[in-house]
């Protein structure tokens, strides 16, 4: 039997389409009903969350509160749930800082759009507001779907490269200061000014001049706000943490999921810790043992694979992962009773 | 002229086959003596895959890619090398994504001009991202305005919209929620007015309604679970189009199997 300790924070990765936001709800529904206050968070640009909680479609990452009546459960008893809008987020940072004007453009916009570049930082700067308001026990939080879930924790590598020294060369060219008042070019600035300049030169041929402009302005203005995003990136370090969060892989067997398993597995160890939980979603095994059909017929050739498949990954996954969680399909075409139902499954 | 298309591209979320239907689908215009190949776009190249399927494939490598696209641009190979090495550049690339699949689309294009033989099987990836993709031509239009992006952007517009150039094709699951968000999907690129009609088309795999029909079972003989499946499948694939579940294990398998189908849709 596996336990699963009660963490701050609660992470949920995978690849798309392996059921990740009705599993993390399910956590959400699991937890609450045992009467701790939950948050959950959920970037997916699909709006998986919105559908399955039927939330109002709107893009302003407001928290909603949840009551546990719409499960049948005790309606005294209630989760939140937010999903996420890395704008809404920009928005709370550009206000801390003063910085709403130059926050406006056009390519900030676009870059806090869903798939815009900036949602794994965003999340994670959300998740750290979240808890530094102390408001939750714990903070579940369902990670955008990226190639790999390894995406998201790379994420931080951008950010990083990003903030590092280039950018100030041409700040300095330009004669724009990140600390407010512009600067006088000095001798090291007209220096490197050569370079930059060529750069710039061909920059504009490629992408029009303007673009030029409006970029380094967008670049500058995050410039400014860069202590919100380097403070977050400390807090992803501490995520990694054991004694601090849980993480959970979801796959499943539906399609062909193994060589996605493996894949979370090689990436996973980098930052593995003994509260790593590996989601086998969507299992059919018991549906599987109970069906009897005749030997030798189309339907036992049906049967015969789906088992294959089925053990294959079940193998595959007990060799590797220490904790396997596997979760039986729910037979149930409502969104709501799958949740239900996985809430049940983390229950037992 | 041929009844093909020059370019297919298969998109829908993760987990619905996008990929094996991809690369039937090479399979399939290949064994029709087509001058064909298979791109990955902006995932991780399987190429254990391709060489188990044999597979004709355009590799094209997102950094490489646009080094030699900017080189193009900029008639100087040296030049784009240098750019493409500061770290401006590469930020440009890493916080925009939706430039790099536009450089991509761009280079799968000149690929097409320079080949009038030629026909592309793109295999995006998950639903948000194609839609970012075609999204990102109008607003990099409006980022951009000039330069020799938006001069590409206009071309590629031009070419996508010729007569029997394109056709997208959504693949979805037969449940409700697989169904809604690739109906959303369809909805949105169809509503891309400034860009090039997108002849979308959404295309049901793994279905059950199918798979008992080919092998001639009878309903009744299902177990419970199978048969709430085929309920459901009822309820929500009605006209779209649907592909058989294939009773096969390994990927490699089930695009041999499914190749085939793939006639019905091209």
């Amino acid at each position: 039997m596996i336990k699963i300790p009660h963490k701050k924070v609660e992470l949920f990765c995978g690849t798309g389409g392996v059921g990740k936001t009705t599993v993390a709800t399910g956590r959400a529904l699991h937890l609450a009903s045992q009467g701790r206050k939950v948050l959950l968070i959920t970037i997916d640009p699909a709006k998986r969350l919105k559908q399955i909680l039927n939330l109002p479609d709107v893009d302003d990452g407001a928290v909603n509160t949840i009551n546990l009546g719409m499960f049948d459960q005790d309606p005294k008893l209630s989760f939140d749930a937010m999903l996420m809008s890395p704008g809404a987020t920009l928005k709370r940072i550009a206000a801390e800082k003063g910085l709403e004007e130059e926050f406006e453009s056009n390519i900030i916009k676009t870059l806090s759009r869903p798939y815009g570049g900036m949602n794994e930082i965003m999340s994670i700067i959300e998740v750290q507001h979240q808890l530094e308001r102390n408001v939750y026990d714990t903070i579940i939080l369902d990670t955008p779907p990226g190639k790999h879930f390894i995406d998201f924790l790379e994420s931080s590598e951008k950010i990083k490269n990003f903030f590092d020294h280039s950018f100030l060369e041409i700040f300095e060219y330009l004669g724009k200061s990140i600390h407010g008042k512009a600067k006088s070019k000095n001798i090291f600035t007209l220096m490197i000014s050569t370079g930059v300049k060529k750069l710039l030169s061909y920059l504009e041929d490629v992408t029009g001049a303007d673009f030029v402009r409006e970029f380094i302005d967008a670049v500058l203005a995050l410039y400014k706000s860069r202590e919100s995003f380097l403070h977050a990136l400390d807090f992803q370090a501490q995520l990694k943490e054991e004694s601090f969060s849980n993480w959970f892989l979801v796959t499943s067997v539906e399609q062909q999921k193994i060589n996605e398993a493996q894949g979370l597995k090689d990436q996973a160890e980098n930052f593995i810790h003994n509260d790593l939980f590996l989601v086998i979603n969507k299992c059919l095994t018991p549906y599987l043992d109970a069906w009897q059909p005749e030997s030798n017929s189309p339907l036992s050739a049906l049967k015969n694979t789906m088992v294959t498949r089925e053990a294959r990954l079940s193998e595959f996954a007990s060799k590797n992962f220490r904790n396997v969680l596997k979760f039986h399909e729910i037979n149930n075409p409502s969104p709501l009773e799958h949740v239900k139902g996985l809430a049940l499954q983390f229950k037992a | 002229m041929s009844a093909y298309k020059r370019l297919y591209i298969f998109t829908g979320k993760g987990g619905v086959g996008k990929t094996s239907l991809a690369m039937a689908m090479t399979k399939y215009l290949e064994s029709q003596g087509q001058n064909v190949k298979y791109n990955s776009f902006y995932q991780q190249p399987e190429r254990s895959l391709w060489k188990e399927l044999d597979l004709p494939v355009l590799d094209i490598e997102l950094n490489s890619s646009a080094e030699t696209y900017i080189g193009r641009k900029l008639k100087s190979t040296t030049i784009a090398s240098w750019i493409m090495k500061t770290h401006f550049f590469k930020s440009l690339f890493q916080m925009i994504p939706g430039l790099g699949h536009m450089i991509l689309l761009g280079n799968i294009l000149d690929e097409l001009e320079k080949d009038p033989t030629l026909t592309i099987v793109l295999d995006s990836p998950a639903s948000g991202h194609a839609l970012t993709m075609f999204e990102s031509s109008s607003n990099f239009k409006k980022i951009f305005r000039a330069g020799l992006i938006v001069k590409d952007i206009e071309k590629m517009h031009k070419f996508l919209a010729k007569p029997n150039h394109l056709k997208t094709l959504i693949v979805t699951l037969a449940n409700e929620l697989a169904m809604n968000e690739a109906q959303d999907l369809k909805k949105e690129l169809d509503a891309n007015t400034t860009g090039p009609d997108l002849k979308v088309e959404i295309i049901v795999n793994d279905s059950f309604i199918r798979y008992i029909k080919e092998n001639k079972i009878n309903e009744i003989d299902l177990p419970d679970f199978l048969k709430n499946r085929i309920e459901l499948e009822k309820n929500i694939i009605g006209i779209t189009p649907a592909l058989p579940h294939i009773d096969q294990d390994g990927q490699t398998a089930i695009i041999k199997k499914i190749t085939p189908y793939m006639e019905a849709i091209v």
